[in-house]
């Protein structure tokens, strides 16, 4: 059948091959190359019964290369295969001693924590502790430009920023940009040092809770809402309705206890006396140069400055080699969902961040 | 038959060979060729460290040189069918897998790399052409037809995954630089 359709196919031309004559394969002799049927065969045999030899031989070297090779690799320290994956995430694969910046920027919130890319306080927890934990790293920079966020979340940087110093005895630099009030300003004080620009704003310590009453707009428009509670308190900071003056004297409260918390945590950051930060506290802003005066800064400069203070301070002096802590993945699917909104995740967050909580917040921006 | 008659055979008179062999013929020699020519590939991937050790890392390139070889036959005998030209394509896929057999020059060729003789992907390369070159020969005396025509057939399905690649890489990149604008 083969040699049928040959026949029926074959082209024309020079290049087509010879045509073959329809019969048995003894009959298809004459068309191959004839008059050598047994020694270019028996040849062909020997050599490539020569070349299984040969490979034989090559296959067996390239396992004894191999085998050496995989125990040699073995035999390294596991530190150079990991090297290799730092360098994959984005730090340095070499081992020479450096100094960390770790940005915050923006409001401080928690952030939807099933979004791996999501630039939240557990984000910046994350890479101050894997900072912190890597032993080429002397010094961490946090280069903070951020108005301040909720409570929960700045604490929570404040609380990391703490623990990784008692842990790792690595000293902390914090480097403000165009702003760093409030809670920006209260992660700083976890610092060992803090050098800001003149023009910086900072300061703004203090605690605020705001909530919008939407009762007269409801009452013009002819609308009530009803709720139904277990107790008095539940439903305090409702925009539905006006506070009462419990509310208020409750939420005054809540209000002075994490200012507080702030206070102490300036106080016991700075090394500066309770009352003398209280006098400072009233919630008003200063330049960076201000802040130099009343000693909430330590230093101004730019980050070149803030970057040579803690090489000097990580003991592996000015210009040091910079670790910038940023996952290429996390920031790809971060600028992805920017622009798409996958999961219509953006809106859900924005519409959360309206509901009304304790904030260490400027609303200067 | 064996594998060495085969192979002797096919390189001594070839258009005889393919003519009158039938495809279930062909079949152990033909696997035995994917067999020896991608445990030589493999071998050459592991003197380099591209892949990593184990029988899990070689069944997955063995199914992926499988899968590959299945699809360019299956698409070559689909656009020679296309254009007249009668073949059998088990035969073809077969064929493919003893021209497979070239990859074992890759491992002479990578001890030369080892030492800095030849660059790897030079080797790679090189065994390539061979095989294209090889299966070229094949396919226009399996399919009786031109080698240009048996080139451009083979070539097709090369050209269409580079096109679709380069395509897929260029909105790939017209993407970034729109995410990142």
């Amino acid at each position: 059948m083969e040699n049928d359709n040959l026949n029926s196919q074959n082209p024309a031309g020079p290049e087509s091959p010879a045509p073959q004559p329809p019969s048995s394969p003894a009959a298809q002799q004459p068309s191959s190359p004839a008059a050598q049927p047994d020694l270019p065969a028996g040849q062909t045999r020997l050599w490539l019964k020569i070349i299984a030899v040969l490979y034989a031989i090559s296959i067996a070297a390239s396992f004894v290369v191999i085998t050496k090779m995989d125990s040699a690799r073995k035999a390294a320290p596991k530190s150079m295969d990991l090297g290799k994956l730092r360098g994959l995430a984005g730090l340095a694969s070499s081992k020479k001693d450096a100094v960390a910046v770790i940005p915050i920027f923006g409001v401080i919130y928690q952030t939807d924590s099933s979004k791996i890319w999501e630039r939240g306080s557990q984000s910046v927890v994350k890479k101050i502790k894997a900072a912190a934990a890597k032993k080429e790293v002397k010094a961490i920079v946090l280069d903070i430009n951020s108005p301040g966020g909720s409570v929960g979340a700045v604490q929570e940087i404040y609380s990391a920023v703490v623990k990784a110093k008692a842990s790792s005895k690595k000293p902390f630099v914090a480097r403000f940009g165009d702003v760093s009030a409030s809670g920006g300003y209260y992660v700083a004080a976890a610092c060992d040092s803090i050098v800001a620009q003149p023009g910086t704003i900072t300061g703004s310590i203090g605690v605020v809770f705001s909530v919008s009453s939407f009762a007269g707009l409801m009452n013009k428009v002819g609308m009530r809402n009803e709720t139904i509670k277990s107790g008095k308190f539940k439903d305090i900071g409702s925009p539905m309705r006006n506070m009462t003056p419990e509310e208020r004297k409750l939420l005054q409260g809540l209000i002075d206890d994490t200012y507080d918390q702030f206070v102490n945590a300036v106080a016991a950051g700075r090394k500066m006396p309770l009352e003398v930060v209280k006098f400072l506290s009233d919630g008003r802003i200063y330049t960076g140069r201000q802040a130099l005066e009343a000693k909430l800064v330590d230093k101004l400069g730019d980050l070149q400055d803030a970057l040579d203070l803690a090489g000097e301070m990580g003991k592996i002096g000015k210009n040091p080699r910079v670790i910038r802590d940023i996952d290429p993945l996390e920031q790809f699917l971060s600028i992805i969902d920017s622009k798409l909104g996958f999961f219509g995740g953006s809106a859900v967050e924005k519409a959360f961040n309206m509901s009304p909580r304790l904030e260490y917040r400027w609303y200067g921006i | 038959m064996n594998f060495i008659s085969v192979v002797s055979e096919l390189i001594d008179k070839p258009q005889d060979f393919i003519s009158r062999t039938k495809a279930g013929r062909l079949g152990g020699a033909g696997f035995l060729g994917y067999g020896l020519g991608i445990f030589s590939l493999f071998v050459f991937l592991r003197l380099f460290s591209v892949v990593p050790p184990g029988i899990y890392s070689f069944a997955n390139v063995f199914l992926f040189v499988l899968a590959v070889n299945f699809f360019l036959a299956g698409s070559m005998h689909l656009f020679l069918q296309m254009t007249g030209a009668e073949g059998d394509a088990l035969k073809l896929f077969l064929l493919f897998g003893l021209t497979e057999l070239f990859w074992v020059v890759l491992i002479p060729l990578g001890f030369l790399a080892k030492l800095d003789y030849l660059p790897p992907a030079l080797d790679c390369i090189l065994c390539l052409a061979f095989i294209l070159v090889a299966r070229i020969a094949l396919a226009r005396r399996l399919y009786s037809i031109s080698r240009g025509k048996a080139f451009l057939a083979l070539s097709l399905p090369y050209a269409v995954v580079i096109a679709g690649f380069f395509m897929a890489f260029m909105y790939f990149m017209v993407y970034l630089v729109w995410l990142v604008k």
